[in-house]
């Protein structure tokens, strides 16, 4: 069972995920380093569009690490998570659906047709994604025969889920850059949109959308470690460790999907995850509904 | 609220301002339903996008209605269009090598390559094209370039992603520009490599036909003309990110358009 973290775990959790955001960040090939780019946005004065819809566009922004931190509570670290609700996974997908209404906001806010586009992309994958997505999701669960968080990592003490359920986990994979709408899926903030949802924000703002986003990307990446990697359970090392390590490889291989895959086009992609991903996700589960019937 | 679009022409008499700015009107999409027409132009300047080049598109959502090209601008240039420049020069009666040409056209592919890759959201296969573009420029010899530009080629060829997103975006029937735009790609990769192979090449250009690396320099007609007019067809109907692909696809070359001065002082164009 995953034990409650203290109290305190509440406070540190934002700032353990930043310095998890900021490590990823700076390991990524692709980038300088978040350092000079922080400062730059820290002290950038804020630009606002005509007929921009201020609040909408502050409450998209904010809402964004928001929605990565609350779906971070039930992440447990080792055996601690900051709250191992009894239905964690429901919880862990509410949070992510608040990133899309994050966005979709951020995307209208600033009156803009390119941002709007941006918003629109972000739904249209949104759309593409999910239905999958929470199949496969809802594949661990059904194999530990719990929506609680903790309960799924113990059912794996003995056998990782990712071994016998390879195609959940691969669409929870691609999932997990969709939601972060990163790598081929970063079509929302993408470049031939002039940063789509993205393209308006300024300083602060815009501090706090893409560090969002990548802090949605650390979450999103570390809660395939509990779903199918076997959370905290490893020989030797202890729980936190092991999941540290797993977080560290799933980062790394997201890192490395970005270099070699161009942007997926959201039209193109709801044909394969509706045609494809969708009923071998159905497959997949079904599988899984037998094993634990049988059991 | 609903006036229609029917003889307005298109703008937004009726509908009120906010805040200075005119309302959209509404207008039948192709689902049959009525969604706000925004009036948007893109261009001179979006990141891998021709320069100079300007549409003005009626946008449904992020559907493309209708497209029409902006008459581009002519400022005097003040030399030949960079890209033709060999086969321009050749044509004024300048020595001009094949090598050279080659040199110009394997780089001015490239450099669309790096455009088009850009916009279909590859930065890391666009980076190794700009970078193999300017190390040609610079006038690398062909043994340190063919084991740059081999691998990025084979890796292009054999991306199923890269064809799955470009399979059937902009398919123009006829023309030296037909077929989607993943088979204007592998044209471009074909003549990349072609290209390599001669960019050490010293012998002289024959005079005609002068190619350049978008078609005939010699016609009278710039090249770029007929990619500018094929435009506004393949664009209708199309989504923003196939809109974009399809303009990098074709990659027209504003330059060719403005009226140049030959390198011997004769009048072109």
């Amino acid at each position: 069972m995953v034990d409650p973290a203290p109290l305190w775990a509440v406070a540190v959790l934002p700032a353990v995920l930043v310095l998890a955001a900021w490590a990823t960040a700076t390991v990524d090939a692709r980038s300088t380093g978040p350092g000079r780019e922080v400062l730059r946005l820290l002290v950038q004065q804020r630009r606002i569009t005509r007929a921009a819809d201020i609040p909408l566009v502050r409450l998209g922004t904010t809402l964004l690490p928001v929605a990565a931190v609350l779906a971070a509570a039930v992440l447990p670290f080792g055996f601690r998570s900051v709250s191992d609700l009894p239905d964690g996974i429901v919880w862990f997908n509410a949070m992510e659906a608040l990133a899309w209404a994050a966005v979709w906001l951020t995307g209208w806010g600033p009156n803009s047709t390119l941002s709007l586009i941006g918003g629109y992309r972000f739904l249209a994958q949104g759309l593409a994604y999910e239905l999958p997505h929470m199949l496969a999701i809802t594949t661990a669960a059904l194999g530990a025969e719990s929506l609680r968080v903790g309960a799924v990592v113990d059912a794996q003490s003995g056998l990782w889920f990712a071994v016998w359920m390879p195609v959940a986990f691969g669409i929870y994979l691609l999932s997990a850059l969709a939601m972060a709408f990163w790598g081929p899926f970063d079509q929302p903030a993408g470049v031939d949109a002039a940063g789509g949802a993205a393209g308006e924000l300024s300083g602060v703002d815009r501090l706090l959308f893409l560090g969002g986003r990548w802090l949605l990307l650390v979450v999103a990446a570390a809660f395939a470690v509990p779903l199918f990697l076997g959370g905290g359970h490893g020989p030797l090392l202890p729980g936190w460790a092991w999941t540290v390590l797993k977080t560290a490889a799933v980062l790394g291989f997201l890192l490395w999907a970005r270099r070699r895959v161009p942007t997926l086009r959201m039209e193109r992609y709801m044909e394969l995850a509706w045609v494809v991903l969708t009923p071998i996700a159905v497959a997949q589960a079904l599988v899984v509904a037998v094993v634990v019937l049988a059991r | 609220m609903d006036h229609g679009a029917m003889g307005h022409g298109g703008h937004e008499h009726h509908m009120g301002a906010v805040a200075g700015l005119p309302m959209a009107e509404r207008a039948d999409d192709r689902d049959g339903l009525r969604l706000d027409r925004l009036h948007v132009p893109l261009g001179p300047a979006l990141p891998d996008w021709p320069a100079g080049l300007v549409l003005r598109l009626e946008l449904q959502g992020d559907v493309v209605r209708r497209a029409e090209v902006d008459p581009v601008p002519t400022p005097s240039a003040s030399g030949p269009a960079f890209w033709n420049e060999p086969w321009l020069r050749a044509m004024a009666g300048e020595p001009v090598t094949v090598g050279e040409a080659a040199r110009r056209q394997c780089a001015a592919h490239l450099d669309s390559l790096g455009r088009l890759l850009g916009v279909a959201g590859w930065s890391d296969a666009a980076e190794r094209a700009r970078g193999a573009r300017d190390s040609l420029l610079g006038g690398a010899g062909r043994d340190e370039l063919v084991p740059r530009v081999r691998p990025l080629m084979r890796r292009l060829r054999r991306s199923w992603t890269l064809r799955w997103l470009l399979a059937g975006v902009g398919v123009q029937a006829r023309g030296p520009v037909g077929g989607d735009a993943h088979s204007r790609l592998i044209a471009w990769l074909d003549a990349i490599e072609h290209d390599l192979g001669a960019v050490d090449d010293s012998e002289r250009l024959p005079a005609r036909p002068l190619r350049g690396p978008r078609g005939r320099v010699d016609t009278g007609t710039p090249p770029s003309q007929s990619l500018l007019d094929a435009l506004p067809d393949l664009l209708a109907g199309a989504e923003f990110a196939c809109a974009r692909l399809i303009v990098a696809s074709l990659d027209p070359d504003l330059d060719e358009l403005a009226p140049q001065q030959l390198p011997g002082g004769h009048g072109h164009g």
